[in-house]
């Protein structure tokens, strides 16, 4: 276990910038997801971590040791690839044991570690297996568990569950946070998928274009996106534009909206997020602290916990969730009035 | 029942072809081996096994045979040893252009006839050749090497004829090694030599063993190189049987010795296919 501290490290594959000034504290024994739509440079950033790819420019530190010099087999990480990259001409024992066989630990201490491992990922029995008798879930758990039972400094994946189906997915996301909170180990895990990011880490990182446009925890940054970027990318949002008027936003959409920060340009954009909307059926009175708009219900989808509206409003169809609390719905070509707390109505430049 | 008529459909051509090229000239050939004398003319033929029992008797025919399994085997290993490294450098670290050019230069020699191939190597290595010229300009002094007609001239000719072999089967299967294995192992902390021994070798095991078939069993057949590259030192096995069916006209005894030396082959196939079974 260990820390990782990433500084300033620019990198480009030709004329592509891959990295570009990043600098990031992975701290010790926390779950760092790193999140970005695809070509942002997060495999370039753990594949730094890892060693296999050199910095431009800048310096990477684990444990407060530079290591920019240290090839990868000597760097003591471990890392769980996207297609698993187990080896094919060995069982799941000499797979998992492979790591301490070439650090020479002897053959009944290796035995006794590999099942320990197994143990930890629910894999004991399966020692004698190739990986091909093996289950896509269970392939995974082996990777997981070569990676693991070396005791690294850090764990690198590279968007280990990508290939599994949902259902397996939702569940090695628990088992993986599980054995991450067992063995207290420094875990970065990249990934695009928001939800698995939210869901799983301590702390997120958000990467576009080679820059690490935002970090914090999921609850943070969720509710206080820097960018109209992060607040697209991580959750759902509606965005409206507007024309800033002191500390008010005259939207396009029709409507006057108080914000939760003074704008800071004449041209903005107001993000909302579904689920801080609320709808009120025409006659019925908002509060007049909300901010509220006209619209009228497109359509409605019902699924059991919530209801989802697509509200027309102007030109834009704004997307409301609410919770199913009566069971009542309101019906498409309703005329409604959405309200939101000025709190939760963000204004960010309109580039 | 379709798909069966498919792919009998797709292989039958193939292995029409094989029997009537293979099989029928084999046979006739086997037939040859029982006989007592070539069946030409008015000649008195019988049935006989002595052909075979000549092998047995003469101790001479067994250790042609064993000297050409010497050969076949040291061939074998030389093209390993030059070709794998070459192999696993073209699949892993060169790209592109370099890569084509370096792969026109190997299948190069598979564009000139092998006879010229040869002889262009006799005058190489000849007395006062090229070779030899080089060495004494360049060290002078060095007199003679007497290169010519010794061993080591027909495995340099063999060699240099069956590398391309073992460079290309071992290439395809180096080939297929997913980079993505050999990362994971650096990260577990092996070292090159760990990588080369524990996951490349037996990964690659396949195209050792395509191009070692392919190398080996023509090697110990062939009567060419040690004619024209050993002369006084290039009796083989192979070069016998050719005596027999060229020279001596006594085609039972080369078509008896042929099938000999197939069994033994056979033999020495069968005894190495556990060891590949085991990497499977
Ligand atoms: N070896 C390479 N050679 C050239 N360009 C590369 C190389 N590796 C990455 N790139 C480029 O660097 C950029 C970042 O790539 P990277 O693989 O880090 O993205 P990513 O965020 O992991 O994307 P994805 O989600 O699709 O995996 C991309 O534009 C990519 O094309
Ligand atoms: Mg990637």
């Amino acid at each position: 276990m260990a820390s990782v501290s990433v500084q300033n490290i620019s990198k480009n594959f030709g004329i592509t910038v891959a990295l570009d000034r990043v600098s990031y504290e992975f701290e010790n024994g926390k779950f760092f997801a790193l999140l970005g739509p695809s070509g942002s440079g997060k495999t370039t950033l753990l594949r730094m971590i890892a060693g296999f790819e050199s910095p431009d420019r800048g310096s990477i530190q684990i444990d407060g040791k530079v290591v920019d010099h240290i090839p990868v087999e000597k760097r003591d990480i471990g890392m769980v690839f996207q297609n698993y990259a187990l080896f094919p001409n060995m069982d799941v024992q000499a797979n998992v044991g492979f790591g301490l066989r070439v650090r020479g630990i002897s053959t009944s201490e290796t035995r006794l570690l590999v099942g320990e491992a197994l143990e930890l990922v629910r894999l004991s029995g399966f020692d004698n297996r190739r990986p091909d008798q093996l289950s896509g879930g269970q392939r995974q758990r082996v990777a997981l568990a070569r990676a693991i039972v070396t005791k690294p400094r850090v764990l690198l994946l590279d968007e280990p569950l990508s290939a599994l189906d949902r259902n397996l997915r939702l569940e090695m996301e628990i088992e993986l946070k599980r054995i991450q909170r067992d063995v207290r180990i420094t875990t970065i895990f990249v990934t695009h998928d928001q939800e698995e990011a939210l869901t799983m880490s301590d702390q997120i990182g958000i990467l576009n274009e080679g820059q690490l446009v935002q970090h914090g925890s999921p609850v943070d940054i969720y509710e206080n996106p820097q960018s109209v970027f992060v607040a697209r990318f991580l959750g759902e949002a509606n965005l409206l534009k507007g024309q800033a008027d002191g500390s008010r936003v005259n939207l396009n959409v029709g409507g006057t909206v108080q914000t939760r920060s003074k704008p800071a340009s004449p041209q903005v954009i107001c993000s909302i997020r579904p689920e801080k909307i609320s709808i009120h059926k025409e006659q019925d009175i908002p509060p007049s602290s909300s901010n509220h708009i006209a619209g009228q219900v497109n359509e409605h989808i019902f699924n059991g916990t919530s209801l989802n509206y697509l509200v027309q409003c102007g030109d834009q169809v704004l997307r409301v969730f609410v919770q199913n609390l009566s069971g009542e719905l309101i019906s498409p070509n309703t005329q409604v009035h959405l309200s939101f707390r000025p709190e939760d109505t963000l204004v960010f430049p309109d580039a | 029942m379709n798909q069966r008529a498919a792919v009998l459909s797709l292989i039958s051509p193939a292995y029409l072809w094989l029997t009537l090229t293979i099989l029928l000239p084999l046979s006739a050939m086997l037939y040859y081996s029982f006989l007592s004398d070539v069946p030409i003319g008015s000649r008195e033929v019988s049935w006989t096994l002595e052909n075979y029992g000549t092998f047995f008797e003469k101790a001479f025919y067994s250790e042609l045979m064993l000297r050409s399994f010497k050969l076949g085997a040291e061939v074998t290993t030389f093209c390993l040893l030059l070709g794998f490294p070459c192999a696993l450098a073209l699949a892993k670290s060169i790209g592109g252009r370099t890569k084509e050019a370096l792969f026109l230069l190997i299948i190069l020699p598979f564009w000139s006839n092998a006879l010229v191939r040869i002889f262009s190597w006799t005058m190489v290595l000849r007395g006062n050749g090229i070779l030899e010229y080089y060495i004494n300009w360049l060290l002078p002094g060095t007199g003679p090497l007497g290169l010519m007609f010794t061993y080591p001239a027909i495995l340099l000719g063999l060699v240099h004829s069956y590398l391309p072999y073992m460079i290309l089967t071992c290439y395809i299967s180096i080939d297929a090694i997913d980079n993505q294995l050999l990362e994971a192992a650096r990260s577990l902390g092996a070292g090159k030599l760990t990588i080369f021994f524990r996951l490349i070798v037996p990964l690659a095991l396949p195209g050792i063993v395509a191009g070692s078939v392919l190398i080996f069993i023509p090697v110990i057949g062939s009567f060419m190189e040690p004619r024209l590259l050993g002369g006084r030192n290039g009796t083989f096995i192979g070069t016998i049987i050719e005596d027999q069916f060229t020279a001596v006209f006594n085609w039972p005894l080369g078509a008896a010795l042929s099938f000999i030396m197939m069994g033994l082959v056979l033999l020495v196939l069968l005894g190495f296919s556990p060891l590949v079974r085991r990497f499977k």
